[in-house]
């Protein structure tokens, strides 16, 4: 299935140079093949190894560069996207294609349903009544270019990748901490890198997974970082459930298309504000002139990203 | 961009141990040594260890060497240290354990708690509980278990200002029984702690630096592996 994931993303990818690199950004490639061969069916068990995926989306598009998997739960997007940027930062590439999947599978709902972190009904992110998250299954692919090589091939932008940070709450493997002590140090520095303040941030792309700890986190965090602005915070797993391990890539790609139309997506399923939403969380689209959005991620293992994305530039 | 190696930890077919203890090191084909037990972290409070999978254990024990190596284990506040590793196989022979308590009885007996080892990360979420870790973090999946990927990500996190210390290994069990690797990597874990200055009083084991196209060098000697950086520290005395 995963290759049908892919396959399907791939139509909607443009030309992509050959000697790019190739960063993936997966927490269990084709895990579907892994659940065949338990149960005694047909399955080749090379598509659970990063390697063998990696190879068929290289072969796909040629690419003679090097790569390789980023694999941080559900920060693992927001983690290629950086590491991809960074390659570019230092001068050792120009071209990286990031590509993020996971997908839905037997595996992984039986696993967060033993958890107990599913909800029963369509989540509802930031939201007094929430009951827990939805998994999802998505796919998403980002072509981050030097301004330089972008110039010279003609090609436009959609934005900047404008700074970004990783961290590590050093908490608990499964729960954030509450206070938001890991991700608002990680949104400190990823606006510091991005050398602007607080206020030129127009509006914020949350993990906002509808669990009770992560969205409370959440809402702490952007409280101690941006003080008391009414700044709109938008998720989108009310829509799109928890793509896992794409979640930042999605997520990404979404802000990109905000900053171009200044259209803020509504939180589908938030209904009533938990203590801390109000005024920030709306179920309704928003037309905000933005220059620059935040987008978080967070995952098991305490990992914590926070990305800066800034308006198209170039033209 | 340059920075010390200042400590190594390793768990092997060939050994476990530490740098600064003069332990055996090879990173060859076997059998990995007993993961059972009780480590000795500086953190007493801790006592799930006995309950991780083989995976996180792995990890776990050569990142608490090497940390124990650069005298950097022992911590009263969280630190910006970070921590980055690549695998291979990950957590897949755990994946396959989970799965087989979810195929049981239709699901009723899916271990929850097994379910948070599947992860590739793990050992890195509870190195940074047990130790105190909350720098930039995350898993790169290779195809040779070189751990090359590690080093030069890290190298890459030290020259953006993302962190200031960082440790950077490899960290595979044996493969399961029923998944052919082509390019199988050999069990075990090493890490090696890099640091981009250093303030206190420790001699490093030599400086690691990388050129402009991302290859490696140990006091000016190219490394094409985590195994060679770690046999060229414990081999030569620096003079830094």
């Amino acid at each position: 299935m995963v290759y049908d994931l892919l396959d399907r993303l791939f139509v909607l990818i443009g030309p992509v140079p050959e000697d790019s690199y190739l960063i993936t950004a997966s927490t269990k490639a084709g895990i579907d093949s892994l659940e065949r061969s338990v149960r005694g069916l047909s399955a080749d068990m090379r598509d659970c190894l990063f390697s063998h995926v990696f190879d068929y989306i290289s072969s796909r598009f040629s690419l003679t560069g090097k790569g390789m998997n980023i694999n941080a739960t559900c920060a693992s997007s927001a983690i290629a996207l950086a590491r991809g940027a960074s390659l570019i930062e230092l001068g050792r590439a120009d071209s990286v294609l990031v590509c993020c999947f996971d997908l839905v599978a037997e595996y992984v709902f039986s696993g967060f349903c033993a958890l107990q972190a599913m909800s029963p009904a369509p989540c509802m992110p930031f939201d007094r009544n929430r009951k827990g998250m939805n998994i999802g299954e998505g796919a998403a692919a980002v072509l981050l270019m030097s301004p330089e090589r972008a110039k010279r091939e003609g090609r436009s932008s959609l934005g900047t990748l404008a700074g970004w940070a990783v961290s590590n709450d050093a908490f608990n493997i499964t729960a954030p901490d509450i206070d938001g002590r890991g991700l608002t140090p990680a949104v400190r520095k990823a606006l510091q890198m991005s050398g602007i303040t607080e206020d030129a941030v127009s509006a914020i792309c949350a993990h906002g997974t509808g669990t009770v700890y992560n969205d409370a986190m959440e809402l702490k965090t952007f409280r101690k970082v941006f003080g008391n602005r009414t700044l709109p915070v938008f998720s989108v797993k009310g829509a799109i459930g928890h793509t896992m391990g794409a979640a930042g890539g999605i997520e990404a790609v979404l802000c990109l298309k905000s900053l171009k139309t200044g259209i803020i997506p509504p939180t589908a399923g938030f209904k009533e504000p938990d203590t801390g939403a109000e005024g920030l969380v709306s179920n309704e689209p928003a037309i905000i002139p933005c220059n620059y959005m935040l987008s978080t991620n967070s995952g098991f293992g305490g990992v914590n990203t926070a990305i800066i994305l800034g308006k198209e530039t170039m033209s | 961009m340059s920075a010390f190696i200042t400590g190594a930890g390793w768990v092997t077919a060939g050994g476990e141990g530490k740098g600064r203890n003069a332990d055996p090191f090879d990173l060859s084909e076997g059998f990995l040594p007993a993961l059972s037990g009780k480590i000795p972290f500086a953190n007493t409070n801790f006592r799930r260890f006995g309950r991780m999978d083989r995976y996180c254990k792995l990890g776990l024990k050569a990142i608490n060497y090497a940390l124990q190596d650069a005298g950097l284990d022992a911590w009263e506040e969280k630190r910006d240290i970070g921590l980055v590793a690549s695998t291979v196989l990950g957590c897949l022979a755990t994946d396959l354990d989970y799965y087989r308590t979810v195929t049981d009885r239709d699901g009723l007996i899916a271990d929850p708690n097994l379910f948070t080892y599947c992860i590739a990360n793990s050992f890195i979420g509870y190195a940074a509980i047990i130790f105190g870790l909350t720098g930039t973090n995350f898993v790169i999946n290779e195809k040779t278990g070189s751990g090359i990927s590690a080093i030069v990500s890290a190298m890459d996190c030290v020259s953006l200002g993302e962190c200031d210390i960082i440790l950077a290994g490899v960290c595979d069990v044996e493969p399961p029984p029923d998944v052919t690797v082509s390019a199988r990597p050999a069990p075990g874990a090493i890490f090696i702690v890099i640091e981009k200055t250093i303030e206190r009083q420790i001699v490093p084991y030599g400086i690691l630096s990388m050129d402009k196209n991302g290859t490696l060098f140990f006091n000016e000697s190219e490394i094409k592996d985590i195994s060679m950086c770690v046999r060229k520290c414990l081999s030569g005395k620096t003079d830094v």
